[in-house]
């Protein structure tokens, strides 16, 4: 019996051993717990590091700031509409260009060049462009996004094999049918990336206009709350974006599971 | 019976670069396809038998010469006309087989009722309506192919050309497909050009062999096999079938280190 006891017991202890889930959560709490000690017993002052747990108070706190909550509205709205410009125009640039060796010749080396240059330097042109209200956060958001969308897309479409350009002109593919029916899936592994990526960088430029120069939003309550010395407020709003990124992500990558069903099914 | 396709003194050439004389790559091809007949085209790796078929059918311009598909001119790709069955795998990995076989009906406007009906149909009668939902991963290289000539029925065009479309399976799946075109090509009173390099393809589906030359590329011989259609296997045991194989592989003329490779 007790034998017994004693190997379900270790054998249960190697499963968990062995578990990549149970290293991560437990390197994770660790860290916490440790935070939480250096900032109780004042190794590090509260006001500038506080404890995981003040934090966890702080999120309830800031969604009873009503300026923090129309804080959210605000930057959710500049994303959504920064990213929608951005997937369009990159949809409409990157297909033509993808397919078309003339053009991708003649624009894609601006768009890399532009690609790799740190777009924060912009940032003031845009805010005397746009002002400091939403439509510079909006524009400048898009603008980031828009070559990582490009790229992308031009690459995904480059995917495109000879032989299925050459079976729509057989059989009689017109442009519509072209590009939902060929050109589109075959490219959806690169415009998925894209989408990825130039969602990230929309809401980076947001937020890095909000900080550096507005009136609302996330960057801004983030800037009031490092003012007042609210370093857990702070820490609370960076905290709410984490946690709505990894959500946003992990939808994403169910919607591209979806739309990629046929390439799964491949590989069963 | 009239003809289906007429070519006429079809020249091709070719320029590549740093080679001032342009390729010959086909040299006043004449040749006709009657309703109903199945012209197989064979000859040496490079003889430009594909070019031919992918210039009858409207992909490349010829450099002089005519086509005309029952009657009229063919200037580009015309599926309801003639229609293709390529040489490589080239189902749509995102679009399940019946949807595949609608392919060419969508691209026409038919509405998704009557192109799905249609593609049924088709499937039917190379009896995969079972696997219709299946995704072209989830089957054999074989079926694959066998749903791209479905493809090509669907349209039901003047003309099938068909690319050395079993060129990539075994011999044992390629002569059991070759008995099916076969049975279905004759039910259903379809002309068609076939390229292949293999001899028993050739000869076996064939109501006329058409043997090319390389570079010009040139009609060498016409031969015709006088065997009531559909055929099935026995036919390649018969003393006719082994007669004008010889004869054809004596008139293919592959230097001797090749030979292995003519027939299969």
């Amino acid at each position: 019996m007790h034998g017994g006891a004693t190997a379900v017991t270790a054998g249960w202890l190697v499963a968990a051993w062995n578990s990549a889930a149970v290293h991560r959560t437990t390197i994770l709490l660790c860290t916490l717990a440790l935070w939480e000690a250096i900032s109780r017993l004042g190794v590090v002052d509260p006001i500038f590091l506080p404890p995981p747990s003040t934090i966890v108070l702080a999120v309830t706190e800031i969604f009873d700031d009503p300026r923090a909550v129309a804080a959210f509205r605000v930057t959710g709205l500049e994303l959504g509409l920064s990213f929608v410009i951005a997937a369009v125009l990159g949809l409409a640039i990157g297909i033509p260009l993808g397919l078309n060796r003339f053009l991708r010749d003649a624009f894609l080396p601006p768009i890399l060049f532009l690609l790799s240059t740190p777009k924060a330097i912009f940032l003031p042109i845009f805010l005397i462009l746009f002002g400091i209200g939403v439509d510079s956060k909006i524009a400048y958001g898009a603008f980031s996004a828009f070559f990582y969308i490009v790229d992308n897309v031009v690459g995904g479409v480059g995917l495109l094999e000879a032989k299925r350009r050459r079976l729509a002109r057989a059989f009689g593919a017109p442009l519509r049918h072209y590009l939902v029916d060929i050109v589109i899936p075959s490219a959806l592994p690169g415009i998925f990336a894209g989408m990825w990526h130039g969602l990230r960088q929309a809401l980076a430029a947001v937020l890095v206009a909000e900080l550096f120069a507005s009136d609302s939003g996330v960057g801004y309550m983030v800037r009031i709350y490092t003012n007042q010395f609210r370093t857990d407020k702070t820490l609370a709003l960076v905290a709410v974006v984490s946690l709505l990124v990894i959500v946003a992500g992990s939808l994403f990558n169910r919607l591209e599971v979806r739309m990629n069903r046929w390439r799964a099914v491949a590989h069963t | 019976m009239s003809q289906a396709v007429i070519v006429d003194k079809l020249s091709v050439h070719y320029t590549i670069e740093q080679q001032p004389e342009p390729i010959v790559a086909l040299d006043e091809i004449d040749l006709s396809v009657k309703k109903g007949e199945l012209v197989t085209i064979i000859g040496p790796s490079g003889c430009g038998k594909s070019t031919l078929l992918h210039t009858i059918g409207g992909l490349i311009s010829p450099t002089s010469g005519s086509i005309h598909i029952d009657g009229t001119p063919l200037l580009g790709p015309d599926p309801k006309r003639a229609t293709f069955v390529f040489q490589e795998y080239t189902l749509l990995p995102w679009k399940n087989l019946v949807e595949n076989v609608a392919l060419g009906l969508k691209f026409a406007g038919i509405d998704r009722a009557s192109r799905t009906a249609r593609a049924m149909e088709q499937l039917k009668l190379m009896r995969l309506e079972q696997y219709a939902h299946m995704h072209p991963d989830q089957v054999s290289g074989g079926m694959q192919q066998r749903v791209a000539v479905a493809r090509a029925l669907a349209m039901e065009p003047q003309l099938i050309l068909m690319d050395e479309p079993f060129g990539a399976l075994d011999e044992q799946t390629r002569m059991m497909i070759g008995a099916e075109i076969s049975r279905i090509f004759t039910l259903e009173n379809r002309s068609a050009l076939f390229v292949t390099h293999s001899l028993d393809e050739a000869v076996f589906l064939a109501d006329r062999v058409i043997l090319l030359t390389t570079r010009p590329g040139r009609i060498k011989e016409e031969i015709i096999v006088d065997e009531p259609r559909p055929r099935t296997r026995k036919f390649l045991e018969t003393r006719r079938f082994v007669d004008i194989r010889s004869h054809l592989f004596a008139s293919l003329d592959v230097p001797a280190g090749d030979r292995e490779g003519a027939d299969t």
